[in-house]
């Protein structure tokens, strides 16, 4: 039997084994990834670690030194934004109309285009007003604005968060999650675990630019639950622990020396109640591990965080 | 199309990085024209060299007006880096032909030449400064910060290049013997300025010659230009 073709779909983009070299020196190394229309993947790593990279690289601004590349229509419509948007000596409508022009949009289409994001991220009275002297909140959202003005197939984003007031952030997340339904293909890279978990199907973990990680749909959003290794309950509480709502396993711990060791598994929702009946009952809590969904990934996705928590524990 | 060159000449007016070279060419056109009567084709000859030096200078501003991340969006909008690079060129070519225009009228209608210019006069003054506008222009494509990363490495090339470039007649006579093909390399400049002093003299064939000659090499660079200009990369720096 034929296969029908308007149920396969091949990917807007391709990458296999992509690398980069800049000047003898490896940015980005056999990078692979599928992005289709309706999907939406996050990058995320470290300062450096390649994710502007793989988004210029994507958007077709930088050649690949090695590997392949294929698009499924080499004349797609792309939306990007860069991480920085420069203070330009025009006004949001002038730039926007220009790109509106770019695209080939017809004037009212292109005017009811931007009137709809000026409101949407609140810059209606700034429409008229030269960019140079905005802050980098107000730039970012031309940025985005210009980014999302024909509704491409393909929306790439660095950092889009960046420099957004919360009303914006909340805004942003909203539109995009509507491109994302229209069949927009997502790609971006971020920070914000909350941003990931709400749009994310797919998390690529770039480090020194390599894959070092790469979170499916299906574990991204399996439920998160929290691993307690506790010892020393010298009294027994109300409800025995294996008894207690939310709990999803228990066992001797294998890990510790000592012979009274036990590990639980509890959802997360319930991990405060199990840690402060542990603690009622005179035990002591020796880890508690969030698991599942994104948990090991924010090393990753906070760096600032992560170098606060180092120096802190120096 | 049109599109582009508006924004590009929007952003580039805006920039006002056009003030320096457009004020050097009207200081050096209105010095050289202080005085009159003036020879009519030795005038053009002097002009033409003033505005191939005024579009090297006025065509590095434009390709350098941009914030590299400002290009990197447009190119991305347009799905094209050669569309990007043909809207540019096609921007400066409009300016370098209306300063050509504007050049080559001005001494005929404030009356600074010893005698009429006639048609014929006329029209090779238009194509030999329009000529030497555009290999000015050609030459900076190349000078710009995406391909010449520090500026002053590229302001040195571009002013070696002009000087080499006037004084081809000269350096041509001192490439001998297996030297002589690089002479087609040096920028057509002295063959033109030539063409033009001797225009009321010069047969219509070596005219030509001339013109012809530094039109291919105008090809050429602007084809290599647009055809590495596809492949290469548009980083944000």
């Amino acid at each position: 039997m034929k296969p029908n073709r308007s149920v396969i779909q091949s990917p807007l983009i391709e990458l296999e084994r992509v690398g980069k070299i800049y000047h003898g020196v490896t940015v980005l190394d056999e990078v692979s990834m599928n992005i289709e229309s309706g999907s939406a993947t996050a990058i995320i790593g470290r300062n450096g670690s390649g994710k502007s990279t793989l988004l210029s690289i994507l958007g077709g601004l930088i050649q690949i030194s090695n590997g392949s590349l294929l698009r499924k229509d080499k004349r797609m419509q792309i939306g990007y934004a860069p991480e920085f948007f420069p203070p330009l000596k025009f006004t949001p409508e002038e730039f926007l109309r220009s790109v509106g022009r770019f695209q080939g949009l017809a004037p009212k289409e292109i005017d009811h285009r931007i009137t709809e994001l000026l409101v949407c991220f609140r810059l209606e009275s700034f429409r008229a007003r030269s960019m140079e002297s905005f802050s980098k909140g107000m730039l970012q959202k031309v940025n985005l604005m210009q980014s999302m003005l024909n509704r491409p197939p393909l929306l790439l984003l660095d950092e889009p968060m960046s420099g957004l007031d919360a009303p914006a952030q909340d805004s942003l997340l909203e539109f995009v999650h509507e491109m994302k339904r229209q069949g927009t293909a997502l790609v971006f890279s971020a920070h914000e675990s909350q941003w990931i978990e709400a749009l994310a199907d797919d998390v690529h973990v770039l480090h020194a630019g390599r894959t070092i990680r790469t979170v499916n749909r299906t574990e991204l959003h399996s439920s998160t639950y929290s691993r307690i290794v506790f010892k020393g309950i010298s009294q027994r509480p109300d409800t025995p622990l294996e008894q207690m709502p939310g709990i999803l396993s228990m066992a001797l711990s294998k890990e510790q020396q000592d012979a009274d060791c036990l590990v639980i598994s509890v959802q997360a929702a319930e991990c405060d109640t199990f840690l402060r009946t542990i603690l009622d009952a005179g035990g002591s809590i020796i880890s508690v591990e969030r698991k599942g969904g994104l948990s090991g990934l924010e090393v990753w996705m906070n760096p600032q965080e992560e170098a606060f928590k180092r120096g802190s524990e120096s | 199309m049109i599109s582009l060159m508006a924004y590009l000449m929007r952003s580039y007016t805006r920039s006002q990085r056009y003030f320096a070279p457009l004020s050097g060419m009207v200081i050096a056109v209105l010095v050289l024209y202080s005085y009159k009567p003036n020879p009519v084709m030795n005038s053009y000859a002097a002009t033409a060299v003033i505005l191939f030096i005024g579009c090297a200078a006025m065509g590095l501003s434009f390709l350098n007006h941009e914030h590299a991340v400002q290009r990197q969006v447009v190119i991305v909008h347009l799905r094209s880096a050669r569309i990007y690079s043909i809207g540019g060129i096609l921007s400066l070519t409009l300016l370098a032909l209306l300063l050509d225009v504007m050049i080559v009228v001005y001494p005929m209608i404030t009356g600074r030449f010893s005698e009429p210019v006639g048609i014929y006069r006329f029209l090779l003054a238009l194509i030999g400064h329009g000529l030497l506008g555009l290999l000015g222009i050609s030459i900076s494509l190349f000078l710009q910060s995406s391909w010449v990363a520090k500026r002053s490495h590229a302001v040195g090339l571009m002013l070696a290049i002009i000087i080499l470039s006037i004084g081809g007649t000269q350096i041509s006579s001192l490439l001998k013997g297996p030297l002589i093909p690089l002479r087609l390399i040096l920028p057509p400049v002295a063959p033109v300025m030539n063409a033009l002093m001797n225009g009321d003299t010069l047969p219509g064939s070596s005219m030509l010659l001339s013109f012809v000659h530094v039109s291919l090499y105008i090809f050429l660079l602007i084809g290599i230009y647009l055809f590495r200009s596809g492949t290469k990369d548009y980083s944000r720096i």
